[in-house]
């Protein structure tokens, strides 16, 4: 049967050509970065902190800001820390990482705060989300606040523009640990970023203070 | 390839390509000859089947030179075409021993 | 005689032109070899060629027979094939798609053979010479490479070259470890700056002006977070000097 077969009915060529298509997507996904659901997304920000596999303690959804296309927020947490790990699909990447803020709370502090601020830039709009997370190591806790302020000009005395409370009914509960996540109010900014921070208190049953301390870990992410 | 009436010109067409690869008019001036004269289709619609058969991989076709010549296309059975006609055959066969034997119960005619 | 190939083909809906054309050559040879031989029987050519013709049968028989062969479903399913190769081949040439092999041969490079730093070294200041202390630990799925020394005794500073990939040759290195690895003398004094970048498969980072007194024979590496505790000696050799 030494001949070329020149001819290819349809059928063949449709057949051959799905193979060739089928061995390629194959080749892409083993050699490709392409995470067929958002946790390939969570993943990859895993990696970049080194924070190592963590659980998801919270799915957040939907950022729902303008210009995010199809993106998720985690909170997500292992032993030694938090993660709230943003991802986006895109069609030619899959779901890749798409911003983070990580919290370390391998330390004795009684509460671990964090904060993150995700920002998509749009003309004269507000586009923007606020949270606090963390954990809450410390126990008999009730109440947690979260006041928004800052230093004033002397840096001693501390402001409050807003506050919101996170009673222990809002706390999460998972393997073992307590965690909180709260999205703070948006208002106009002041000027200066000393009125962005963030002070969080608990106190017990009786209203005695447990922990004050400002939040100082976390992150800031302009969306691309 | 099950079929509720046997179509015969598939099972003479892969019989006759079971013995060596032709192209279209071959076909139909040997289906002539071998049948005494027996089978003569219009001979375009020889092509349907062919091509059918080419759709289902049961011959692959190639171009050559015919004895004329000319460069024809010619078909080839495959293993698959090998196997199809097997089946074609036996079915033909039990088709052909059920209608000899209604018809040897038929009183003889004169 | 071209209306009756036309009549054929007018009921196949769903061919391609590549394979009218050959549907064509194919009957149109069929009818040149049967005119060829009534022509050698005795007839004329124009006598041969309207009877060879006839012989062929109804051309809308043909024609609706061949279109049954030619479906519209496998026409769609081989074109969109092709167009899936096309564009998943434009895409692997654009490489994104094999980044695991970007990542693999990052890591490898920083496995065997990795990068000085493009800024200007102590040596190049100082023309002092540097060495490799060949140190790796493993920190979490990554591996810390310190790959690079160079000291100055004259002048008290030492630089420290690190890069950080993950254990697996196709994986991602973290890009943040390297920012949060100190390095500190005996005396506790801290390097005051450091730079350093990642492309994916390796990260790179150098300590520079790390506060070096004469009789140090080692710095002290650190590595404290997510309660994970390295510490690392990197002993100062005497060689290398000047």
């Amino acid at each position: 049967m030494k001949k070329q077969v020149k001819y290819r009915s349809r059928r063949e060529k449709a057949v051959r050509r799905l193979a060739l298509l089928l061995a390629l997507v194959l080749v892409c996904l083993l050699l490709g970065n392409y995470n067929l659901s958002p946790r390939g997304g969570i993943r990859a920000s895993e990696e970049l902190v080194h924070l190592g596999p963590t659980e998801v303690v919270y799915p957040i959804g939907s950022l729902g800001l303008k210009g995010t296309g199809l993106s998720r927020g985690y909170l997500c947490a292992n032993e030694n820390g938090m993660l709230f790990a943003l991802t986006r699909f895109y069609w030619a990447y899959g779901w890749m990482d798409y911003g983070f803020a990580v919290l370390d709370c391998s330390g004795p502090e009684g509460v671990h705060g964090g904060e993150y601020s995700i920002y998509k830039r749009r003309e004269g709009e507000d586009n923007w989300r606020w949270f606090v997370f963390g954990r809450i190591d410390a126990k008999g806790g009730a109440l947690l606040q979260a006041e928004m302020g800052g230093y004033d000009e002397t840096g001693e005395i501390w402001v409050t523009a807003d506050r919101v409370d996170i009673p222990r009914s809002q706390w999460l509960q998972r393997d073992g640990h307590t965690y909180f996540l709260q999205e703070l109010p948006q208002y106009a900014a002041e000027e200066g970023r000393a009125y962005r921070r963030v002070r969080l208190t608990l106190t017990d049953e009786a209203g005695n203070i447990l922990y004050q301390d400002l939040v100082t870990q976390g992150g800031s992410t302009s969306l691309g | 390839m099950k079929k509720k009436t046997i179509d015969h010109t598939e099972l003479l067409v892969l019989t006759l390509l079971s013995g060596e690869d032709m192209y279209g008019y071959q076909i139909i001036t040997e289906l002539s000859r071998r049948s005494d004269r027996t089978f003569e289709m219009k001979e375009g619609t020889l092509y349907p089947v062919l091509h059918g058969l080419w759709k289902n991989g049961a011959v692959e076709c190639y171009e050559a030179e015919a004895p004329t010549g000319r460069k024809r296309k010619y078909y080839h059975l495959t293993r698959k075409g090998r196997e199809a006609l097997k089946v074609e055959q036996e079915e033909w066969r039990t088709y052909a021993r059920g209608v000899e034997a209604v018809l040897s119960t038929a009183p003889a005619l004169g | 005689m071209a209306d009756f190939y036309d009549e054929v083909l007018s009921h196949i809906r769903y061919a391609t032109a590549e394979e009218r054309q050959a549907i064509r050559a194919e009957l149109e040879g069929h009818v040149e070899d049967r005119a060829e031989a009534l022509e050698a029987a005795g007839y004329d050519r124009a006598e041969a060629q309207s009877r060879s013709l006839a012989a062929m049968g109804d051309p809308a028989e043909i024609g609706k027979g061949l279109d049954k062969q030619y479906s519209r479903f496998w026409l769609i399913l081989s074109r969109a094939a092709a167009v899936g190769v096309a564009v998943l081949c434009i895409s692997l040439v654009m490489a994104y798609p094999l980044h695991r092999l970007y990542f693999l041969k990052e890591n490898l490079t920083a496995r065997w053979a990795p990068m000085v730093s493009s800024f200007q070294t102590l040596e190049e200041k100082t023309g002092t010479t540097g060495w490799d202390p060949e140190l790796k630990v493993e920190i979490g799925n990554d591996i810390l490479s310190v790959y690079w020394v160079a000291l100055d005794r004259e002048k008290g500073e030492a630089e420290v070259y690190l890069c950080n990939y993950d254990q697996n040759p196709f994986g991602q290195a973290s890009e943040q470890l390297g920012g949060y690895v100190y390095i500190s003398n005996t005396a506790g004094d801290w390097s005051r700056s450091g730079a350093g970048g990642s492309t994916g498969g390796a990260a790179y980072r150098r300590l520079s002006e790390i506060p070096v007194t004469p009789e140090e024979d080692h710095l002290t590496l650190t590595y404290d977070r997510f309660g994970e505790h390295i510490s690392l000696e990197i002993p100062l050799e005497q060689e290398g000097r000047e």
